[in-house]
């Protein structure tokens, strides 16, 4: 048992600062403010348990569009017609070309997690937020995965959602609104490597995916002159209504493993940046050694044309599993994991945090913030820190993910060299609709411990307006929606006890 | 001013304590920066309530149960996780020595067990609390215990190869 009790001592971290002073004065003033509140909770109770009655009998008696609101800035919540689906959290949700919201997938509310296959949801349902109805849409092949040993991303496309799970194996399909059905991919080949693969490119017709594929031998049987190919990176595409798989053009640079990918957003190119030469594991398993080589190039690949642009060096350290994503025409990266031993896949978590924009046609990199800034800054093991970079009106908004910190928009004028301009968002989950940004409550906010807030955003207009307060107490894991018009609240888990539910609300938000 | 009486030992926990408790938090959200406001927030609540906690038979069960309780919370984990981010971009560094590799591999292996399975690893083989006392602090029975920590084990055998721990003796002793 020392052996396990001896490396975890190694994790102690060394003589941390502690402010005992400021500690003890923190308590004594939360002890001096928990009195008053204790004081002031006693008749707050006996008036919010009479208004609660009240209103609940209110939400009761409304039929699809409920008239319970509240007012404030701008904005208007209202109940809307419970959701047909069962109770869940973290379900994907897109809003159509005529209004309506997708919500599909999601965990199984309540689910302990042991079992991740079992609790990944694959039915869904379209909510008409003009009627304020639902309507089921059939069950998927496969389930929502998001947990150690499955993933599933998603892409949106002419009012097609494509998925493609990866578990024990890889499943792609493709719903279609049109005519409410899926349509499963022939099965996928072996990619290897599945960081390279983590994202695809749908252009609402054709799915592409990039995969690390092994060496293959000229054919000595059949004469067909098959010739041989090395390892390569390469991307696969797969077409609506073929039967198959079909390899495109192998990439310019050195095949390597845990390169960050990310597809633009109209799913027309793929590109791919960094990675290091040798997967440690695979390394392990074939005899060879450990080789702790990285990559500070990339390339991106063009559907339409199979073909391939070389990205050039971007001249700061070279990164595994780095974050990729597209700005319009250019792509930007960033974070990413510095590998300094050979333990495959951990590396100095303090020493990421470059943003890189780069042109495509070869032109140099801008680099808007270096590691040593810390402007941006990211968990030692979170590489998706980017989320969503859209090209907004006259400016680009970047907004930091779930693991660190706020939201910050860019303003474009970093792409024409101009001075780097942080715009904090008031809130850290962005949705970007056209030029209007509504910025939301974290979706993994507790509940019960704040309401949920919203702040709406018109590119060239004011700056942040506070929408109506929510009626609700905030929601843990709830699928939001924005549309830019209508913010749609639904399921997730609720109150103290964090109990699965299916209720949903909608905001209606002004005309810009 | 003088000091209440009880001042002097809480002064001597916080110092005592501090430093494990950010180990052990780290060990289970994966960072150090958040485990350091996770665990400043839980040394706030123990002032606080102080009075209280100082007469229970073990103060130091109740902090860490407020601690893990805490690191359980989403919210409070997101608010650790802004306060870290904001701290680290003032100060333009850390708080403490840069981890070295090993570290961030254990702790990243050990984050990514489920989350009865890190905290039981953590509760007892970081703090070296027995199968029973860790049973009383999260409250289940001691063969739920051995159970999660046969469990822990197995997922942590590959990714702990690389140190050369011998896991297999640690294991069968969950079943004496």
């Amino acid at each position: 048992m020392s052996d396990l009790s001896a490396l975890l001592d190694r994790t102690t971290p060394a003589a941390i600062p502690v402010d005992v002073v400021g500690l003890l004065r923190s308590g004594r003033r939360r002890r001096a403010r928990r009195r008053v509140l204790t004081s002031a909770a006693v008749v707050s109770t006996v008036v919010v348990g009479v208004a609660g009655v009240m209103a609940a009998t209110t939400h009761r008696a409304t039929v699809d569009v409920a008239t319970s609101t509240t007012s404030g800035p701008i904005g208007r919540w209202a109940q809307v017609s419970t959701s047909p689906l069962s109770a869940r959290t973290r379900a994907v949700g897109v809003t159509l070309s005529d209004g309506r919201v997708l919500v599909w997938g999601g965990s199984a509310a309540g689910s302990s997690g042991d079992d991740p296959a079992a609790a990944a949801l694959s039915d869904g349902a379209i909510f008409d937020p003009t009627s304020g109805s639902w309507r089921t849409i059939p069950a998927g092949p496969t389930g929502f995965r998001s947990d150690g040993a499955g993933f599933t991303s998603t892409a949106f496309r002419n009012d097609r959602l494509a998925v493609m799970t990866r578990a024990a194996s890889v499943v792609a399909a493709v719903f279609d609104v049109g005519t409410d059905r899926w349509i499963e991919a022939p099965p996928v080949p072996e990619l290897h490597d599945p960081l390279l693969s983590k994202y695809f490119a749908f252009d609402g017709t054709t799915l592409t995916v990039l995969g690390r594929l092994d060496a293959v031998a000229a054919d000595p049987v059949d004469g067909s002159g098959v010739p041989a190919r090395p390892e390569r990176i390469a991307a696969l595409r797969w077409t609506i209504g073929s039967d198959s798989w079909v390899e495109g053009s192998p990439a310019p640079v050195a095949p390597r493993f845990s390169a960050g990918v990310g597809a633009s957003a109209d799913g027309a190119r793929l590109a791919f940046w960094g990675g290091q030469r040798r997967n440690n594991d695979v390394a392990a398993e074939r005899g060879l050694p450990d080789d702790p080589t990285l990559y500070d190039d990339g390339a991106i690949y063009d559907v339409g044309s199979d073909s391939w642009t070389a990205l050039p060096r971007l001249g700061l350290p070279p990164t595994t599993q780095a974050t990729v994503r597209w700005v319009g025409d250019r792509v930007v990266v960033g974070g990413g994991l510095v590998v300094a031993s050979s333990h495959d896949g951990y590396g100095d978590g303090s020493a990421g945090g470059l943003i890189g924009v780069g042109p495509i046609a070869g032109q140099p990199w801008v680099v808007v913030c270096d590691p040593s800034s810390g402007v941006v800054n990211r968990s030692s093991t979170s590489t998706d820190f980017l989320q969503p970079v859209e090209l907004v009106g006259d400016g680009t908004y970047v907004a930091e993910g779930s693991h660190a910190g706020s939201g910050v928009a860019i303003p474009t004028s970093f792409l024409a060299g101009a001075a780097v301009r942080w715009r904090s968002a008031p809130e850290r989950d962005l949705h970007v609709d056209g030029d209007r940004l509504v910025a939301t409550s974290a979706a993994g906010a507790n509940p019960g411990d704040r309401t949920f807030s919203t702040y709406v955003a018109d590119i060239g207009g004011r700056d942040w307006q506070q929408a109506a307060t929510a009626p609700f107490a905030n929601r843990m894991d709830a699928t939001v929606v924005s549309s830019g018009r209508y913010v749609l609240v639904t399921g997730g888990l609720e109150g103290r006890h964090i109990a699965p539910t299916t209720e949903s609300w909608l905001l209606t938000l002004p005309d810009r | 001013m003088p000091r209440p009486a009880a001042q002097p030992a809480l002064e001597q926990m916080i110092i005592d304590e501090h430093r494990r408790l950010v180990g052990a938090l780290a060990l289970y959200v994966g960072d150090v920066g958040v485990a350091e406001e996770l665990a400043n927030e839980a040394l706030i609540r123990l002032c606080s309530r102080w009075a209280q906690v100082s007469r229970m038979e073990s103060p130091r069960g109740w902090l860490y149960t407020v601690a893990f309780n805490l690191a359980r919370s989403r919210w409070r984990r997101l608010t650790a996780e802004r306060r870290a981010h904001d701290r680290v971009a003032q100060r333009g560094v850390p708080s403490g020595r840069p981890d070295d590799d090993d570290a961030m591999m254990i702790r990243a292996a050990v984050a990514a067990l489920p989350p009865r399975q890190r905290l039981v690893v953590i509760l007892r083989f970081y703090d070296d609390l027995s199968v029973a006392d860790t049973a009383a602090l999260m409250d289940c029975a001691p063969g739920t215990v051995k159970s999660l920590t046969s469990h822990a084990l197995a997922a942590l055998r590959p990714l702990f190869a690389a140190t050369d721990a011998r896991l297999g003796t640690i294991e069968e002793n969950e079943h004496v």
